[in-house]
């Protein structure tokens, strides 16, 4: 097993290297396996083929606090600290690059950020129109006009409130 | 620094991998795979997550996946949606608290059998809203879904001649089951039925023991036959016999699970309230909040897995509007939470029914009197009271007496 003082090295799609602490980078489940795969190499590098820099520099800033935090307050609070530093991380990503980075976070199996990411990017589109949602995850619309109409007529009450009729 | 890239992923993977990034391109998340849109769309609100079911066939189709639904049933909380009693009551009108809005489910289907028309809420727990028709038959109904399940009938009718509360709860284990708690007949001499829903049965009657270290400490109930109450308990006069509450709330009751006891609270007829101990089979009456022959309007919510009593009350020309919590340790009500007396002053001398309804942080007081209808919500972590706004069908306002909390859950079964 590999100690908190070991290093790893994450290489992005680009070929851009990251140098993070084990203790970081265990939380990406596939470099976990991949590290367990190659036991016994003293020169760790995982190359990333799919995820560009950006991304695994967004991954390893959230991680890195994911692991302060804990240490930090490790006697409690670390839930509501978490929360907090969330909602930060959040803000500073705009909704194009939620699309990118949730991309590499399914890709990397990271269950802690899969889940706030997820939860952003259902924040995102919960008040948008069926057309919007479409045109950002860009899908076509396989439904005839028929189709659809029944379908809306079918929760109508989803569209509209009581107070439009 | 060169480094030798000595935890390559093996070439198909590889290969795999490289598809996946042209197609990423191309379609940004459409291909994403099924356990990420299953996830993304089990956060959205529940009304937002059916208006994008026509988004295309394939978030249509998540509706009954099954890794979908469990997907739901790991999202800790929902936003409650009240679901609202009114006296011709054929549709389900719901206040969506996450929306601020009102909403006209679709009726269920089986609510519009004939046989059932007459069929009235009379609890609510997780996801679920439990029907009485005017037989005492009971229905327990998903209002989002539609979904419903008549419940079997129980053998004998006695039950029905002496109910005194209808109490519903899921269960703490999965909340994938509920149990539906008929407690019947009349003080002293309790006891209580229950159905489960994993064995679709009822259960057998267990009697009810009064707690009889408590009940030393009471006033007598024989002032019982004093004074009596109306609708939502709201004490009217000396020779009214009957309790006049809407048929909705007239056997309503909360439940809660404090250290592993089950608790049902009651209001009786005489206006004291009865929490009856599941668990340990027995029963006592907590002393009165205020002293008889005041004129009041009471009743019980439960709000954080504690049971709280509401109560609009008139003293020194003015109405109050307050939250009480019973103090174990020194057996007294204490009070909360309180309306500004600005707002609560225009239920002075108007005879206003107040009926309630708690869920999670936030109580709905439902406020009735002849020449008005309003409905307000206090947020207990906030303290602040919202007026949510009047409820239109086809230009008219429309005017509920009282209402149940659920949480919208697409997976919530009956």
């Amino acid at each position: 097993m590999a100690s908190t003082d070991d290093k790893v090295i994450l290489k992005s799609s680009e070929g851009e290297c990251f140098e993070v602490d084990m203790a970081v980078a265990s939380h990406l489940q596939i470099v976990k396996s991949v590290l367990e795969d190659c036991e016994g190499s003293s020169d760790k590098v995982v190359s990333l083929f799919i995820v560009e820099a950006k991304y695994v520099a967004m991954i390893i800033e959230y991680y890195k606090n994911y692991v302060e935090l804990k240490e930090k307050h490790e006697e409690g609070g670390f839930e509501e600290k978490l929360k907090e530093f969330e909602k930060q991380f959040l803000e500073q990503i705009d909704k194009k690059e939620l699309k990118g980075l949730v991309m590499a976070v399914n890709y990397l199996n990271a269950p802690a950020l899969f889940d706030v990411v997820c939860t952003a990017i259902a924040k995102h589109i919960e008040n948008k129109s069926v057309e919007y949602v479409r045109e950002y995850f860009g899908i076509v619309n396989d439904f005839t006009a028929e189709e659809e109409a029944q379908i809306r007529e079918e929760h109508r009450w989803a569209y509209d409130g009581v107070n439009d009729d | 620094m060169e480094h030798n890239d000595c935890c390559v992923l093996s070439p198909t993977r590889k290969r795999k991998l490289q598809e996946n990034v042209t197609e990423m391109e191309a379609f940004p998340l459409n291909k994403l795979n099924q356990d990420l849109l299953e996830r993304v769309l089990s956060w959205l609100p529940t009304s937002s997550f059916y208006r994008l079911t026509s988004v295309c066939k394939r978030w249509k189709s998540v509706t009954d996946s099954a890794s979908f639904k469990l997907a739901c049933y790991e999202v800790p909380s929902r936003d409650p949606w009240f679901f609202m009693v009114d006296p011709h009551m054929n549709q389900s009108t719901v206040f969506d608290s996450a929306e601020r809005s009102w909403k006209k489910l679709n009726y269920p289907t089986l609510l519009q059998n004939c046989s059932n028309r007459d069929a009235i809420p009379v609890a609510a727990a997780g996801g679920l809203v439990c029907f009485r028709s005017d037989s005492g038959d009971f229905i327990t109904c998903n209002p989002v879904t539609g979904s419903c399940r008549q419940l079997p009938q129980m053998q004998s009718a006695r039950e029905n001649l002496s109910l005194c509360a209808i109490a519903m709860g899921t269960s703490t284990a999965d909340k994938l089951s509920y149990k539906l708690v008929l407690v019947t007949g009349e003080l002293p001499r309790l006891s209580y039925k229950a159905y489960n829903s994993n064995i679709n049965r009822w259960e057998e009657e267990i009697l009810l023991k009064r707690n009889v270290d408590e009940s030393q400490e009471l006033e007598s109930t024989d002032d019982s036959g004093v004074y009596f109450l109306s609708k939502a308990g709201n004490v009217v006069d000396l020779v009214v016999t009957d309790m006049h509450r809407s048929p909705s709330k007239q056997y309503s009751s909360v439940t809660t699970l404090a250290h592993g006891e089950e608790m049902v609270y009651f209001l009786s007829s005489s206006g004291t309230i009865v929490a009856c101990n599941l668990t340990h089979k027995c029963f006592s009456e907590y002393p009165r909040l205020f002293p008889a022959f005041s004129e009041y309007s009471i009743d019980l919510v439960v709000c954080r897995g504690e049971m709280l009593v509401v109560a609009l009350s008139e003293f020194c020309e003015s109405a109050s509007l307050r939250v009480w919590r019973y103090e174990e340790d020194s057996r007294s009500w204490q009070q909360i939470v309180m309306m500004p007396p600005a707002m609560s002053h225009e239920f002075y001398e108007k005879k206003v029914d107040i009926n309630c309804v708690g869920a999670g942080d936030k109580i709905l007081v439902c406020l009735s009197c002849p020449e008005f209808y309003s409905y307000v919500v206090c947020d207990l972590r906030t303290t602040e009271w919202t007026e949510l706004p009047k409820c239109f069908t086809n230009g008219e306002t429309v005017e509920f007496m009282s209402a149940f909390a659920f949480e919208p859950r697409i997976e919530a079964s009956v």
